[in-house]
This record gives structure tokens, sequence and C-alpha cells, in this order.
């Protein structure tokens, strides 16, 4: 089929047109020409005879000759020229569609949610995308037929029946306004695709979408729904994103939310800090940072902002009642909704609740006594049990539960206790004498399910006769309290026996946080899912003893000055793990919590209302859950409900941290089936293309010139 | 009187002292002289000795004085007749033409060569004649064997004005009528002229018994036409313009000149005519060499390049 020379023609752009100047470079040979012909210099010439006949010979076939030349010079440069212009043959999109001579239909989809109105230098972005709309309008081929849209909360037909007149289609676009209505792009999308104009592939044979928009809010945050609408839409039609956003105006966003403890007391200041960066601009910028907790103000702040800096703002807070609570960070003056804010959740205690299981009964006082000397007036509210009896405990009550020598623990003991570990809890756990290795490594090396283990191999129990201790530097956390302080007597502790343990020193879930000289590890640290397994290799006190006559104990620790402070870091510590649901947007969802209760019903739920069923497996009393992943950051609870109780909790869905900047909302670089990288690359390739078809025009045409000067000059 | 270098190099004169030109067929002489004459039993009375040079009859050689002094010498006797030499020159407006660095115009060639030739003539005791001519007969000096008739040569090619266009057949004609004596015609020209024309005047010329040459003079550029540049060229004689573009003009150009040339050769062959094509640069003392050679411009084609 042959091409429209047309289309053809119009389908070559320039991506370098300024460099177009260089074709004037045309005037070059015909300047040569002219000059060739005035320049030269009347002579007097005798054999006039000779000449005349020998120009009436050659006369015309000169005059030709030298034209073509002439035309063929031109060419050169003209060819050269636009060379140098970077040519490109758009055949990729539009043009290689229009070819076939099909029938298109160009869906023009505007936003025209509130975000539009963002005015940037007096101009709205609803402004912008009229006149976007318009140009591309302008661009599209007279023959194909255009509809046009408006989408906030829903869809709205602006000019629903085709039309190729395009004078219709601009009045129409000149008349729109944006509204007051919040956007929902997704829900607009899967209208869109359902429409029958879209739907039927019988009308047109192409269907291109153009959607024109600022891509801020909440909407546009991509996730499996979302991924859904645009892959349903893909399906049936082009689909192409135009942002108006103007790429040099500044965005604001939270980076970060840290604070001490993700466990806090009541009426004890706990500190917040919040990262906020600044993106784009060229000025320094000032936003106000604001805290809320459940929907009240609680505290708020103003920061100057440098172009592409970021600046810290610590808030203290505290608070009266317990209870889980839902804080939010959020900036004002912002153009970009979805990254103003983050979501975190803190769980405010009277006290931190402490179990102590044990074997040998009071073999853990002295571990108590460190943590609560004084019991009234402690935030730790320390509760014991007997190893046998643990199973009548409900793990998640505690926030640490630390074992102390204890032989005797079930299978499912030890699962439980990895579920909470994982979950983000702490175990703490002391060896002793007691201990039985086999059976140890049995509950705790291999992970079950979805639940970590413990990969430590207990090789036997040391008793050197000197100990010393190596504090690694006090890189540690728990140590590093110690640091500039050796007269402590944190090297010095009593210590005759401990179990020698093996692990997989690449693994990087270990930490050694001290050693013995013999660089035994004597405290390690271990990550078991998103909490703690702490795990000292001697006893807690001189309680343990081996067994034989006479009876030896295995350290005397509890007598060290340094025993008390060392006990309070641990369990700093331990508690510095948060236990709250953590996610992010379009990260899978999923855990596991404990009840023997059967469930009914399990679904997620935001603060607006929107409800997502899970899916959930219950065996043996646990119940693990999945759900996918969330497309908009905020607050949601998770509800369990049986026949008479209800189990929720809360969540805190936010961005990635790495997200907050306007480059998240360009539909380009989404991970979805918008694959515009591919769509780039094609095209960078038919333009290298065009750049070389041109380069070796002027090849030929060059040796073709000089073959043609040779022919006519005849020896020149 | 100006007896300039310009027309006798001494070089020439002194490489050409021991030529003699000489007619390859009977003159009419006024005087004995070592032509042959057609007229019988005239004195015979000898005369003087002379040396021998190559081409002399050998019946002329004093044996005698040989035997005493072992060298060639001739005996002259009264009875030998002289002939008139008449040299045409092309004074046409086309003749001054002088290519780019080229040392003498085309005319001022022909002057050097017919004032060399003329002393050569005097020089061998024989009349000399010259007449300038364009569209007509200019200017006569009529044959005399006196050595004033060189000067007046140089006077008259010195004064020469180069106007009008050559026409050969009506000037060849006037020049036919004064040399009423057989005897040998030297026409310098370019030979811009009609081919009627030209072989028109040789004709008249061959008619009244005359020995006739034909020596064409031309400009090194009008023969290789080696110009690189587009050029305004306006017609000497006509006035004519024409734009050229020499590198594409120039093959059918040297088509157009060695037609003509050949043309001329073929002719003069066909009627016993010398011709010699000459260039401008060229040495007067070579051309007058090869003149009196009688080196026909066929035989040395190659040496013009």
């Amino acid at each position: 089929m042959m091409f429209p020379l047309p289309r053809l023609f119009s389908a070559l752009q320039l991506l370098q047109p300024w460099m177009l100047i260089f074709g004037l470079g045309v005037l070059i040979p015909i300047l040569i020409h002219v000059w060739n012909w005035n320049r030269q210099g009347v002579i007097r010439w005798a054999a006039t005879g000779y000449l005349e006949l020998a120009m009436q010979r050659l006369s015309r076939r000169m005059t030709l000759q030298q034209w073509v030349l002439l035309l063929i010079r031109m060419l050169i440069v003209s060819v050269l020229a636009i060379s140098l212009a970077a040519p490109i043959w758009e055949l990729s999109s539009g043009v290689l569609r229009s070819q076939r001579s099909k029938s298109v239909l160009h869906v023009v989809l505007l936003d025209a949610s509130y975000s539009m109105q963002t005015q940037v230098n007096e101009v709205s972005n609803f402004e912008m995308a009229k006149g976007l709309a318009t140009r591309l309008v302008d661009d599209f081929p007279s023959d194909d037929a255009v509809v046009v849209f408006m989408m906030h909360e829903k869809l709205t037909e602006v000019l629903p029946q085709p039309t190729a007149d395009r004078s219709v289609i601009l009045n129409e676009v000149e008349l729109l306004f944006p509204s007051n209505r919040p956007s929902r792009p997704r829900s607009c999308l899967v209208e869109l695709s359902n429409h029958p104009l879209v739907r039927s592939e019988a009308m047109f044979d192409q269907t291109d979408i153009h959607v024109i928009g600022d891509f801020m809010g909440d909407g546009w945050t991509v996730g499996a729904q979302m991924s859904d609408a645009l892959m349903a839409i893909e399906e049936k039609s082009q689909l192409q994103f135009h942002s108006v956003v103007d790429s040099s105006c500044s965005n604001h966003f939270v980076k970060n939310i840290r604070s001490d403890s993700p466990r806090w007391i009541v009426n004890t200041p706990q500190k917040i800090d919040v990262e906020v960066q600044q993106i784009g601009g060229l000025d320094p910028q000032r936003t106000l940072v604001e805290i809320l907790s459940d929907q009240k103000v609680i505290g708020s702040r103003s920061v100057l902002l440098e172009p592409n800096s970021s600046e810290t703002v610590s808030f203290s807070i505290e608070f009266s009642q317990p209870g889980q609570k839902k804080l939010t960070v959020r900036l004002a003056d912002d153009q970009l909704l979805i990254d103003n804010r983050r979501y975190f959740l803190c769980h405010v205690v009277e006290k931190y609740n402490v179990l102590f299981v044990e074997d040998r009964y009071q073999s853990s006082r002295f571990l108590q006594l460190a943590l609560a000397p004084e019991p009234l007036k402690s935030s730790f509210n320390i509760r014991r049990t007997d190893s046998k009896d643990f199973f009548q405990q409900q793990p998640d009550d505690f926030d640490v539960i630390f074992l102390d020598n204890v032989r005797e623990l079930t299978d499912g003991d030890v699962t439980r206790l990895r579920r909470f570990a994982s979950q983000g809890n702490t175990v703490v756990i002391f060896l002793g004498d007691l201990i039985d290795r086999d059976r140890f490594q049995n509950s705790w090396s291999q992970p079950a399910g979805n639940l970590p283990g413990l990969p430590i191999d207990l090789v036997g129990i040391q008793s050197p006769d000197q100990i010393k201790i190596d504090p690694l530097d006090y890189l540690s956390p728990i140590l590093s309290e110690f640091r500039g302080n050796p007269s402590s007597g944190l090297t010095e502790l009593p210590i005759w026996s401990y179990h020698k343990v093996n692990f997989d020193t690449e693994d990087d879930r270990f930490r050694v946080d001290m050693a013995l000289a013999n660089r035994d590890p004597l405290l390690v640290t271990c990550r078991m899912g998103k909490g703690l397994c702490i795990l000292m290799t001697t006893a807690s006190s001189s309680i343990a003893k081996d067994r034989d006559d006479p009876l030896v104990s295995w350290n005397a620790i509890e007598t060290s000055p340094v025993y008390p402070p060392l006990i309070q870091e641990l369990i700093k510590v331990a508690i510095d793990v948060s236990p709250a649901l953590k996610f992010l947007v379009a990260e899978k969802l999923g855990g596991s919590f404990e009840d023997f209760i059967e469930l009914q019903q399990g679904v997620i739920r935001s603060e607006r209302g929107v409800e997502q069923n899970l899916v959930w497996r219950q065996k043996n009393g646990i119940v693990d859950w999945s759900a996918d992943a969330l497309s908009s950051p905020g607050f949601y609870k998770l509800e369990f409900s049986s026949i008479n109780a209800q189990h929720a909790v809360d969540l805190a869905i936010n961005i990635r941290n790495t997200d907050g900047d306007l480059r998240i909302t360009n539909p380009e670089k989404w991970q979805s089936p918008v694959d515009a990288t591919a769509e780039v690359s094609r095209e960078t390739e038919i333009r290298f293309q065009v750049y070389q078809f041109f380069l070796l025009g002027v090849g030929v045409l060059l040796l073709l010139e000089g073959c043609l000067a040779q022919w006519f000059g005849r020896g020149r | 009187m100006d007896l300039s270098p310009t027309y006798l190099d001494p070089k020439n004169l002194s490489d050409l002292k021991d030529l003699r030109l000489r007619t390859n067929q009977i003159v009419d002489g006024l005087v004995n002289g070592m032509h042959r004459s057609p007229f019988q039993g005239h004195s015979v009375e000898f005369a003087q000795h002379r040396e021998y040079v190559a081409g002399d009859d050998t019946r002329y050689v004093d044996w005698k004085v040989f035997a005493r002094t072992d060298k060639l010498h001739l005996k002259q006797f009264e009875n030998e007749t002289n002939f008139c030499c008449w040299l045409l020159i092309d004074q046409s407006e086309s003749m001054s033409y002088r290519g780019p660095q080229e040392p003498l115009s085309k005319f001022e060639f022909a002057s050097c060569f017919a004032v060399t030739m003329a002393w050569l003539v005097l020089n061998q005791r024989d009349a000399i004649a010259m007449a300038t001519f364009a569209e007509s007969v200019a200017s006569l000096i009529r044959p005399s064997d006196q050595k004033a008739n060189l000067f007046q040569i140089v006077e008259q090619l010195s004064r020469t004005e180069l106007i009008g266009k050559t026409s050969l057949s009506s000037s060849l004609q006037e020049v036919a009528v004064e040399a009423q004596h057989r005897g040998i015609v030297l026409v310098l020209t370019d030979c811009f002229d009609d081919f009627e024309s030209i072989a028109g005047g040789i004709e008249t010329l061959k008619k009244r018994g005359h020995q006739v040459k034909l020596l064409q003079v031309l400009d090194r550029s009008e023969l290789q036409f080696d110009f690189s540049m587009p050029l305004k060229m306006r017609g000497l004689e006509s006035g004519a313009e024409f734009s050229v573009d020499p590198v594409m003009l120039r093959k059918a150009y040297l088509d157009v000149v060695k037609k003509s040339r050949d043309q001329l050769v073929h002719y003069c062959q066909s009627h016993d005519v010398d011709f010699f094509q000459f260039r401008s640069d060229m040495n007067i003392a070579t051309a007058i060499r090869w003149v009196i050679r009688g080196r026909l411009a066929t035989e040395r084609q190659y040496e013009l390049g």
C-alpha cells in the first residue's frame, strides 16, 4: 500500500530544528554559480570562429549540465542540514496507524478535579490542559474522529458523538471549567473502558485515549486496582498520558517520620522527628508542618526549605491516655496531596508488659530486680510464669518476653514465641545449665511455614580458666552507653561458664553485641521477621549452677554494678521494635495472629469506608491472612469477626519515602501496563535510522556530483 | 629608425647565418643570382668564391681549390638570377591577440619572423618585398635587394595599426597584381577567415607561378584553450560576446581547431603549398629553420603540442 506523501512528510519531525539554519547553505552553490559568472573578466578573444562553432555544438548540453550540477550541490547542502537537525520519523505511533487507512477515534479525557485549579503563574492547570487538548486536536489527522470527556469523581461526557469538525471540538473544549470534586481516575478509566465507543471494535479500527491532567492526588497512586484498570483499557485502545504539571514548580514532601520508641508511656514526652524535603523550585520556601492525632492538630512548626534540601523538625508529644494513637503529619501549601502526609501508629501504654518464663523458681529475680528496682514506680509491668504454664499466657499482651534458662517448652510454645517475635516483638533468651542442646535446636533453628527460625548451633558448655569480655568497640546499641567508660566493669563481668554457639557469620540477620576474649559470642542479636531475638550465651545470674560436686555457678554477673544498666539497655533495645502493622502502598499485605474461635469474615477497611475482603487460613488457632496491595496511603483497620467476637488491628499505609516527589505521578514512570519506556526506545531507534539515511543520502549525492563533474568536465 | 632587437635578435641571426632561402622552382629575377633563371645565355663569368653549404649544387664546386685547401668552395657566376620573397603579413585585429603570460602577440611574432626572414633574404642578395593586409592590402613595400628595404620593412611594421577583419581572398588578389615576377610568397596569418576565402587567395598566387608558404600563427591559448574559470569572451574583430565555461567547452573547441587545421593541411598538400602552424611563443630561429627546410606542419605536429 502506498503511503500518502503529505502524511509521510508530516510524520517527519526534527529534534533540533534550529540546525536547519545550515540549510541556508544552499545559497552557497547558487552564489558561487552567480559569482563565477559575474566575476569572470571580459577578455578579448581572437578565435571567435572556433569558439562559435564549439559553442553551437555544446551550448544546450552545457547549460543542462550546469543546472544539474547546481541542483545536486544544493541538494547535498539541504540534506546535510536536515540530517544535522536530527530528523525522526514518527512512524511508530500516530502516522503508521493513520497510514493504514484505518478509522481512528481520539478520546480526549480531561482531568477536571479540584487539583486542576492549582495555579502556576496565574494560569491554572486546567487552562493548560485545555491548551494542550487544543494542540493535540490540531495535530490529529483531519479525518480522524474525536470525542471529549471530563473526569473527576465520575466520567462526564462533553462531546460524546464522534466528530471530525475541529471548530466544534475546540469550541466545546473552550467552554469547559474544572469542578470542585476530587479525582477518582481509576473508576473513571474503568467507566471509560466500558463506554460503548471504546468497547465496540466495530465502530472504529483504533481508539487512542489521551488523558490530560496533573496526575495529583491519591487516586493516581499505582496499585493493583489501578493496574487492572489500566490493563483493561490498554486491551482495547492506546492510552497516552499528557501531564500539565510544570516541572519547574516545587514540591514539599514528608520524607520520613521517626520516634524514640514505637511504644509510648502515658504522660511521658516522646520526641518525634519529621524530615521534610523540597524538590524542584529555585527559591527557599516556607512550609507549615502539622502533626495531627485523630484528626486534631496537636503541634505545628514552620520550616524554611532550601531548594532540593531536607530539614528535620522535632515535636515533643505526650499522651495522657493509653491506647492506639493515629498520628498524621501533613504539610500545608503543597501542590501534590499524595506525598505531603505520613501516617504513624503509636501504641501508648501505661507500663511496658514484660513476661519472664523460667524453669527454676525465682531464677529470674535478679533480672526483674534490674529491670524494676521499685516496682510501683517502674514503667514495667512484670509478670512471671513457669514454662509449663506458658500456654496459658497470651504473648500479644506483652511487649517483651524473657526466657530464662528454660528447658521445657513445647513446640507449640516455641511457635507462638516465634510468631510473637516475627510480628515485631522481642524475645530475650538467657541460656544456662538447664538448656538441652538438641531440644533447643530442634525447636528454634528451622523455619516453620512463614515463621523464621533461629539458626544457632549450640556446640557445648565451655568453662575456661579465665574469661575476659570484649565489648567489640561498643558498636552495639545495647553497649553504646558504656562507651568511654572503661571502668564501668563491663569487661570484668564474672563469667565462668557459657554455651559456645555457632552461626553463619555471613548471615546479616545476626549481630554479635558482646563477645569473649576468645571470640566466642556472649550476646547475640538476631532479627526474626519484624522483631528480634536477643540471646545471652551464659545464665542470667549465679542461680544457674552445674550439678557437679561441688556446685559451681555459671557466673555471678548480678553482683557486678554494671548488671542493672546492662539489662536496662537491653530492654530498651528490646522494646524499640514496633509491633504495629506497617505496610507500604502497592505492597502485598499479610500477617498472622492467634485466635481459636472460628472466624467468619475478614475485611480491611479504610477510613473512608472502602472495604476489601481478606483471605485467611485458620489452623491450630493461628490465623494467617493476606490481602491485595492497597493503592492509597492512610489508616486502615483490619477486622476479623466471629460469632461472638471481633478482632481489629490498625494499619498505617504509607508511600515509600523515596517516592514522595512529583516524578512518581508521572505516568511514564509507572511500573504498570503503560509501558512508556518501550515506546521511547523504539522511537529512538527509528530516529537513528532516519538520521543515517540522510547521511547516506549526502554520501551518495557527493559521489554522484563528483562523477558527473568529472564526466562533464572531461579531465578536469 | 629603430632597428629594435625585438625584430632582429642577434642570437637568432647567429643561428640562421648559414641558412639560405631557396626556391624549389624557377623564379624570375631582374639580376643574376643563385637561383635558376628561366633566361638562358647570360654571362657566365666567374664572380667569386664562397664556402660550400649544404644544399649547394656540387657542379659548382671548385675542385682545384678543394685540392689546395682541402675545403669546399663554390665558384659563383654572374649569370645566376635572384628571386623575390614576398612577406604578406596579416594586420587584422585578431592578430593583436596575446594570451596571458605570452611574450608576443601573433602580429609581433609575425613581424619578428618577417624581419628576420627579410634580413636572411637580403643577406643572400635576393630581393624582399612586404605587404600588410586585413580586408585589403594596407601597405606595400616593393621588391628590392637593397639593405634599405629591411629598414623600411621594420619601420612599416612598427607603425602598423591592427584593425579590420581578415580577408585573404581579396588581399592576396591585390598582392598578385603587384607581384608579377615569380617568387616565394610567405603568408603570415592566423587564418581566421573563411576557408573558401583562404583557398581563393592562395589559388590566385599559385596561378601567378609563386611558391606559396602559408604560415598560420596562433597563440598558445588559442591552441590549448586551457582556461579554468568561466569567462566572458569578446571577439576582437566581430565584437560579439560569449559567456563560456572553458572546462566544459575545451574538448569541443579543440575538436574545432583540429578540424580547421586538418582542412588547411589537406588543401595545402593537394595544391603544393607548404603549410606551417606556429605558436606565437615559438623561437623565431626555429620557425625560420622549419620554413627554410620545408618541413611540413604534418611532420612536426607533435612538436607544437
